[in-house]
């Protein structure tokens, strides 16, 4: 397409152009993350992008390696920090996979609800960021009102915000506050409103749609072919979604739809998203009102920590405490490899685990979602404009944590 | 436990010693027959002299295979139809020091309208740590194999893009091999010169690439 462009101006205008290289980036108020795109340019027309990453390069899975399963959890929290629920379910549920371990359903629908949730703040970041960058301040300020609403509740559940270290190998170390279910209603009443009212503002707004319609596209062979997943590629017209195909937790007992797109263009992303919120406050919804009591982990002392007053008060209570946190001591996980895959906010996020049998890990491998999409801006961004890379990399929704790792 | 998955398990780490039996816990170990098995079936009859050996571990299914044969075995996967394997989920690697073949690549291919997965993987030994790339056969190999070749220092015949992804140039050694030490220093770098070539960047200002554009300086 470049060439073509290329060509045309050159031959019917009769305009000689110098090409130049522009630095976008690293940290450019345009662009939500570290990422340096070298473009060639001519006039305005990208000609060659080259993406740079790994500004936010911290060692994930090199720390991994030194630490036990359940200090890995915390760094999670750190590879997508707008969803950071997702991560500890999945590498919790790797980790479960290979000790062949269920968590009791009361844990596994508590986990549901903190995925949704969780999912729900992703996306209406994504919103936000998109609305921002394209000049519609006010579209940032709703989301994060409605964002707030949810973080609400993830401090009701387990107390941090940002960094929820949300979960345990085994399951959930306590359980929700007593009247939880109270306290959900209104915050998703939040939610439906910034949803609707973020739908009236950019939906059908000039300015929006002429920024975003048609602008990097993606057609589904090539989306498969570069490995997409989420939002993504259901917005490219493949309607994968891991929660469906691959049900973990209790997703298959759960009533939702699944939004494709047609086009594949910023526009039908960012319509996936905002119908992807409803769909997800659908299921916490029901994940609420299905409830079932009764114990929120699997209590085997060889996996849970013991409660306070044991540790504190019995000898029993506090061996078993030392046997799980003191140095060379921990869960003892069989030997193997396994796959695992959940549906984080921007795709397929998989953990393979790799044990040898001791209280640390061998290997673990982070699958992050962005790493693919952002791999791809050099094919969306080559043949169209400096200024759609602003919705193109907003509407992919890099996350710096979990590309770079 | 079944006696299969025992003998899966040990195969897959022949030196390990017995694999040790969660009995206490709730989920016991099921392998139901599954579509996903034909896909097994399917390579170790079809590419039998590239199959070094093949398992079943927690509902994973893994073939073992030479190098060789991988580009075939892939191409196979994803064009013929019965198969479609058309995602390259993940593409990684695994150190095991002390154990030969030192290396280990591993394929994770989805076949998304089946729900199929299925795991590849390619021992490599250390003296002749290369490989087909997958970049002919899937694009998003691309980025997969260059992160795979700055951490683990492993080559990707045919690859087209070998500079590093996520470090520095300056970098030394691959961290995520087993002999990196975790807390190891790197030295610190000389500042870069205007007018050297950084990062195998053609065509950058000063990079002597394009003569036209250096007169600008």
């Amino acid at each position: 397409m470049a060439e073509k462009i290329d060509k045309t101006i050159r031959e019917e205008e009769g305009l000689s152009f110098q090409d130049m290289w522009i630095n976008l980036g690293p940290s450019h108020p345009a662009t939500h993350g570290i990422i340096n795109f070298k473009v060639r340019v001519e006039g305005e027309l990208i000609k060659e992008c080259d993406t740079q990453v790994g500004y936010l390069h911290r060692g994930f899975e090199k720390m991994c390696e030194t630490h036990t399963w359940n200090q890995m959890l915390i760094y999670t929290d750190r590879l997508n920090y707008v969803s950071p629920v997702i991560n500890n379910v999945g590498l919790a549920l790797a980790v479960e996979k290979l000790l062949r371990l269920t968590v009791p359903p009361r844990g596994q629908y508590i986990r549901t609800f903190g995925c949704e949730v969780s999912r729900i703040a992703d996306h209406l970041t994504c919103l936000a960021a998109v609305g921002l960058e394209l000049g519609a301040m006010t579209v940032m300020l709703y989301c994060m009102k409605a964002r707030e609403a949810m973080y609400e509740l993830l401090e009701m559940t387990c107390g941090g915000r940002v960094t929820t270290n949300f979960t345990r190998v085994g399951g959930q170390p306590k359980d929700l506050p007593d009247n939880f279910a109270d306290q959900c209603p209104p915050r998703f009443k939040v939610v439906k409103e910034v949803k609707d009212e973020v739908d009236k503002l950019l939906t059908k707004n000039r300015i929006f749609y002429d920024r975003c319609y048609n602008v990097g596209v993606m057609p589904k062979e090539e989306a498969l072919n570069r490995s997409w997943t989420g939002p993504c590629l259901r917005a490219s017209g493949v309607p994968y979604d891991v929660r469906r195909d691959k049900p973990y937790l209790v997703y298959d007992q759960m009533d939702f739809a699944i939004p494709v797109g047609t086009n594949g263009d910023c526009y039908d992303r960012y319509l996936v998203r905002l119908e992807e919120i409803e769909q997800s406050m659908k299921i916490c919804q029901q994940a609420i009102e299905k409830m079932p009591d009764g114990a929120y982990n699997c209590q085997d002392p060889r996996v849970m920590l013991p409660p306070k007053d044991q540790v504190y008060n019995t000898i029993e209570g506090l061996i078993n405490h030392f046997k799980l946190i003191m140095h060379g001591q921990g869960i003892r996980v069989p030997k193997g490899e396994v796959y695992q895959a959940v549906e984080a906010g921007n795709g397929e996020l998989g953990f393979y685990v790799v044990s040898d049998g001791t209280e640390k890990a061998y290997r673990v491998r982070c699958r992050p979602p962005c790493l693919p999409l952002t791999a791809s801006m050099k094919y969306m961004n080559e043949g169209s404009f400096i200024a759609d890379i602003v919705p193109i990399f907003d509407s992919i929704n890099m996350i710096g944590g979990e590309l770079d790792r | 436990m079944t006696g299969n998955d025992k003998k899966a398990a040990k195969a897959a780490y022949p030196e390990g010693d017995a694999f040790p039996i969660a009995d206490g816990f709730s989920l016991p170990e099921t392998i139901e027959d599954n579509e996903e098995d034909k896909v097994v079936e399917f390579i170790k009859a079809e590419y039998g002299q590239y199959v070094i050996s093949h398992h079943r571990f927690r509902g994973d299914r893994t073939v073992v295979i030479k190098r060789e044969g991988l580009l075939e075995i892939v191409r196979r996967l994803k064009e013929d139809d019965r198969w479609n394997f058309l995602m390259l989920t993940d593409e990684t690697a695994v150190d095991y020091l002390g154990k030969e073949p030192r290396f280990e690549v591993v394929y994770h291919l989805t076949n998304i309208d089946k729900n199929w997965r299925i795991r590849l993987k390619v021992p490599l030994a250390e003296k002749e740590a290369v490989v087909d790339s997958l970049t002919p056969l899937f694009e998003a190999a691309n980025w997969f194999e260059r992160e795979i070749m700055e951490f683990f220092g492993l080559d990707f015949k045919g690859h087209p893009d070998k500079r590093k992804l996520f470090l520095y140039n300056e970098f030394k050694g691959y961290p995520l091999r087993k002999d990196y030490p975790y807390n190891k220093r790197q030295p610190l770098i000389e500042y870069r010169k205007v007018g050297v070539e950084r990062n195998h960047y053609p065509g950058e200002r000063g990079s002597g690439f394009d003569p036209e554009i250096d007169k600008l300086l």
